[in-house]
């Protein structure tokens, strides 16, 4: 199993140039820590979502780090014009070496992409479109579209990716039916679920991918999240998590509250016992933690963890020993 | 002993306040310490003298920023509780191993607010004899580099820092096992490695400061007393602080203390509780 990050960049409280800085020097460490990847959510209009242009976010990250791999999880396509999208994901892997993914997907939350004029009803049959745009844009010299969004006729392209064809793709995957287009198309996978429902979908992908006479040892990386806090007690872990759980509910909560409304993908409990028992975070001390990644990547048949070591109102220092703690008494187990 | 706390621009600072009569005396510790290091000297000084001992940027129950950890960043914090905070416009500075660089940086920036300054067991970097003694403080190096000793020692402070209790000290004992609680609780809050690190990251800025500084023609006027321990088989620095100190300053008197190592404060308190004493008494108020 590999291990990467995922951040939502969610409010901490700290002034938001302190939290710019703060969350760039966490990417330096995580890089020097030895994690794989660094992916960013995408949310607007939301305490949720501090980086709302995360290629903002990752052309810094580019300049801060020299090896990770770092990209969006996702770029919401229906709130980008598919060519600008294009050219920024052409720019970011050659500013970094080489080093970019991009993730894509439709936009979890209607309210979001309202605030935006974008219809939800839509959304799919738009995010399908403009994922074809930007895929033509990424790979040919002369960009032609004629679609019912979006219509381009002789646009000279004249950048190609670092990464040829392109930088490898990632998805947010919720439903096992869905896989065989991932299959077929090599693209990487997260999900937030709990360890069964992955399950369901990790075993349905290793299915296709060997129906289709691809080696088990090429599998695209088919990976979970979890919250993670990791101090050396774990009565001190859970209740530095206990406490900056609250402080991201209540993040991810506050525009569906303002709204009266629920989130579609109910996913994540209010406290964070709740989530813990549910097997979708992970609190404790360097022993605890390292049995319960091994018993998670038992139960979820994935080979990529993201941790998310800030969240809520976690310190830097906080979430820097999680992350510490984590290379140094849990990833040496999965070597 | 009192301890408070105040909010200053970039850190909220505890300190110890004691009372006292003449000009105050400013105590700066070093690391892997806090403020705790000067129990033995406060006595000594008070109630003749008010003490002010802080915890420094990033140390002890200092909180602990990102960045400042050079000895000019963290002098002005200290600048500012004493003369800002506490309204103290006239005293006598004291710092040990880091601690005197910070004290140095202090009185550099205040010439007419410090009395005297004393340096114990610390060259300046940059001036005189290397502060790293040329790789022998092998723990330099090692501090300098980015990442790798918060991951060795996390989880491991109480070893790592009883090692250098123990190696630079040549009075067994000298620092006991609830003295070693007392450091590993602060050592041992998030960030506190970090911070601790920081210190030695920056010695090649301090360096360039400072002798940018001596190029400059700048001179120290104040009396100055460098304090070395006198046990080169427990670090102590010998005479090393005093050559330091002589490169910018024009009125150094040397101490090197037998049966020291480098931690001066805790190993011979009565000592230097003396030399201090008699430092502070040459003062014209």
């Amino acid at each position: 199993m590999k291990f990467g990050v995922f951040d939502h960049l969610d409010n901490s409280g700290r002034p938001l140039h302190e939290f710019f800085e703060h969350r760039l020097r966490l990417i330096e460490s995580y890089e020097r820590l030895g994690f794989l990847a660094y992916h960013t959510a995408e949310h607007h209009a939301t305490p949720l979502g501090m980086a709302p242009s995360p290629s903002l976010l990752h052309a810094a990250i580019a300049q801060r780090t020299k090896r990770i791999r770092f990209g969006p999880l996702v770029y919401t396509l229906n709130l980008y014009h598919p060519l600008r999208l294009a050219e920024e994901i052409c720019m970011l892997d050659h500013m970094s070496g080489g080093r970019f993914i991009m993730g894509v997907g439709r936009g979890i939350s209607p309210i979001e992409l309202k605030y935006y004029g974008a219809d939800p009803e839509l959304g799919q049959a738009m995010y399908v479109e403009a994922y074809e745009v930007i895929m033509k844009a990424l790979t040919s010299d002369i960009l032609d579209h004629a679609g019912r969004f979006y219509q381009f006729k002789d646009v000279p392209i004249v950048m190609r990716p670092l990464q040829q064809p392109h930088p490898p793709v990632w998805y947010g995957i919720g439903n096992p039916e869905s896989v065989g287009w991932y299959v077929d198309n090599k693209v990487n996978v997260i999900t937030n679920a709990p360890a069964a429902i992955v399950r369901s979908i990790t075993s349905r992908f290793r299915e296709e991918w060997a129906k289709r006479g691809m080696q088990a040892d090429a599998l695209p990386f088919m990976g979970t999240t979890r919250h993670m806090v990791i101090a050396p007690t774990d009565a001190e872990a859970i209740a530095i998590a206990r406490r900056a759980y609250a402080k991201w509910y209540d993040s991810f909560i506050w525009l569906w509250k303002k709204h009266n409304a629920k989130p579609r993908f109910a996913l994540y409990t209010e406290d964070f016992d709740s989530l813990m028992a549910n097997g979708q975070a992970i609190a404790g001390s360097p022993d605890t933690v390292r049995k319960a990644v091994l018993r998670l990547q038992e139960e979820f048949g994935g080979n990529y963890l993201l941790c998310r070591f800030a969240f809520g109102d976690l310190s830097f220092d906080e979430s820097l020993r999680s992350a510490e703690l984590f290379a140094v008494h849990v990833m040496p187990a999965f070597d | 002993m009192p301890g408070s706390k105040v909010r200053l621009s970039e850190v909220t600072m505890h300190y110890v306040d004691v009372d006292g009569g003449d000009l105050p005396v400013v105590l700066l510790h070093g690391w892997p310490q806090t403020s705790h290091e000067w129990r033995h000297i406060i006595p000594g000084l008070s109630p003749k003298h008010r003490i002010i001992a802080p915890d420094l940027r990033g140390l002890g129950d200092t909180t602990r920023p990102l960045d400042g950890y050079d000895s000019k960043s963290v002098a002005r914090d200290v600048a500012e509780l004493i003369t800002k905070h506490l309204g103290i416009q006239r005293f006598h500075l004291v710092g040990h191993d880091w601690g005197g660089p910070t004290a140095f940086a202090l009185a550099c920036a205040n010439t007419q607010a410090v009395a005297s300054l004393t340096v114990i067991d610390v060259t300046i970097p940059g001036l005189g004899p290397d502060v790293s003694q040329g790789g022998r403080r092998w723990h330099h190096a090692f501090h300098m580099t980015e990442d790798l000793p918060e991951v060795l020692v996390q989880g491991r402070e109480r070893a790592y820092l009883s090692w250098f209790y123990r190696e630079f000290s040549w009075q067994p004992n000298a620092i006991g096992p609830n003295d070693i609680d007392e450091y590993v609780r602060c050592y041992t809050q998030p960030g506190a490695l970090r911070s601790g690190f920081a210190y030695y990251r920056n010695i090649p800025r301090n360096k360039d400061d400072n002798r940018a500084l001596a190029a400059s023609g700048f001179r120290l006027k104040m009396p100055v007393l460098a304090v070395g321990g006198g046990r080169a088989e427990s670090r102590g620095r010998g005479n090393e602080p005093e050559l330091s100190l002589r490169e910018i300053a024009d009125h150094v008197r040397g101490l090197v203390v037998a049966d020291s190592g480098h931690f001066v404060p805790e190993e011979q308190p009565e000592i230097l509780t003396r030399a201090l004493l008699e430092h502070f008494a040459s003062v014209a108020r």
